[in-house]
């Protein structure tokens, strides 16, 4: 059941009125092809042997999605040909990929478990240095695992506080920021009964200290996206209007042809944001039937 | 001695793996990764591709990666062993091969890891990678 004071904050933010009826339906399956160790056409055919439907979606050959809930089930699960993951959670390695298959250094600043992580191993063509970091001990296990078991050779893993990581300049930093999660309510509606405003404040103030961190890891032309599976301006706009406010960074344009995008807000709840947090990206569930996620690309 | 042995033991060769560095880390674990590391505190420098105490024992991750650089030493399953070696169980094998690590695989995909011994393949599939598999 979503919590009326969701609604109520929700309600004109969302403008429209599938919102609430589409976070209360199942996320359908997707994954993605992991280019280390297989391709799309090899799956294509693969799975069409198997005689399951997979869907190949037009916005990036690599990600699939499949009504079969199965797809853990196959050989290619098991060699880590595909990496079960969100559609959405697949869009910030994405919106950098020409800067990904080129970079020499990159940090994926918050990456445990590791969805993006072994993407951008896969984009990078396993080459160049890939620093994946995270705060969380035990959530490096998963990290481990996956990169591990996604083949992934030019990845190196850390176990730091981003606010204190050492000064390095980075062609590409991804940070992928911890948040309130609503946008994955879909997959997990336990988050509706713990979900209270005053979370949102607490991230808020930790993902501005990130951010600003995270740019500063950056070179003079390199490019960061900032990215978080969660509705509240709090922890998006804002964010990206704190960045803003500290350093000179510039918002640039996404673009992602086939895939409906909504532009960032410049106001919520009497609060003004800068009119460049425009070009930031919101999606909401109910346009591509994926969670919900936002995403800012940043070039300093 | 690590790339040495893959080549000598599975004809995997050596210069394959010119791109990167090989680095040790503790109770006999050996990684490939990138050429530079220019850190501390690093948890994991790339692939972990072996464990080397008495003898050098690959991992199967490594091996379902580089096995098909492979020229000898791979133990080739029917389905339904395939699919019990992904579930983890050790299999009965009538098979001519050397004693010592062979790459099992199956239709062109290689699987992983296991220990061959007077007919008796022992699986070393580490216990998070076991699994069912209903499609192959
Ligand atoms: C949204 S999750 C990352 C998901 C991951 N990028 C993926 O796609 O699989 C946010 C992560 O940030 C980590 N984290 C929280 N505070 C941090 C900090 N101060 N420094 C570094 N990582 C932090 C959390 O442990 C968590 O794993």
């Amino acid at each position: 059941m979503i919590p009326d004071a969701f609604k109520k904050r929700y309600s004109e933010l969302a403008d429209d009125s599938g919102f609430f009826a589409c976070l209360e339906t199942i996320l359908p399956k997707s994954f993605r092809t992991n280019t280390i160790k297989s391709s799309s056409l090899e799956i294509r055919e693969r799975f069409a042997g198997y005689g399951i439907a997979i869907k190949q979606m037009p916005w990036y050959g690599d990600a699939f999605v499949s009504q079969t809930p199965e797809i853990g089930a196959t050989l290619e699960h098991f060699l880590g040909k595909i990496y079960i993951q969100e559609l959405v959670s697949m869009i910030p390695a994405l919106v950098v990929k020409k800067e990904l298959e080129n970079a020499s250094l990159v940090l994926d600043a918050c990456a445990a478990p590791g969805s993006k992580t072994t993407q951008i191993a896969a984009m990078m063509k396993n080459r160049g240095r890939l620093i994946a970091n995270d705060l969380s001990y035990s959530r490096i296990k998963a990290l481990q695992f996956n990169l591990q078991k996604a083949g992934a050779l030019n990845t190196i893993i850390t176990n730091q506080d981003l606010r204190f990581f050492p000064n390095q300049q980075y062609d590409v930093v991804i940070l992928d920021a911890p948040c309130s999660s609503e946008g994955i309510m879909r997959k997990n509606d336990k988050l509706f009964r713990t979900w209270n405003e005053k979370k949102i404040y607490g991230h808020s103030r930790l993902q501005k200290q990130l951010i600003v961190k995270a740019f500063d890891l950056l070179r003079e032309g390199g490019v960061m996206t900032y990215s978080t599976c969660t509705f509240a301006p709090e922890e998006n706009e804002e964010v990206v209007g704190h960045l803003l406010s500290e350093r000179n960074a510039k918002i640039e344009k996404i673009q992602l042809p086939g895939f409906k995008l909504s532009k960032g807000t410049t106001e919520w709840r009497k609060n003004q944001y800068p009119p460049e947090v425009e070009n930031c990206v919101r999606i909401w569930p109910q346009h591509n039937d994926t969670g919900g996620f936002f995403v800012a690309m940043v070039v300093k | 001695m690590i790339l040495e042995y893959f080549e000598d033991r599975f004809g995997i060769p050596k210069a394959h793996f010119s791109e990167y560095q090989l680095y040790q880390g503790h109770k006999g674990k050996y990684y490939l990764g990138p050429k530079t590391i220019d850190r501390p505190q690093v948890i994991s420098p790339g692939l972990l591709i072996a464990r080397a105490e008495k003898q050098v024992k690959p991992t199967s991750n490594f091996l379902q990666l580089f096995g098909h650089l492979a020229t000898k030493n791979i133990l080739e399953l029917s389905k339904p062993d395939a699919k019990r070696y992904i579930e983890g169980y050790d299999l009965r094998i009538e098979a001519n091969a050397d004693p010592g690590y062979v790459i099992v695989s199956y239709s062109g995909n290689f699987l992983g890891c296991a220990f061959l011994k007077d007919g008796l393949m022992t699986n070393n599939l580490p216990k998070a990678k076991r699994q069912q598999v209903k499609y192959l």
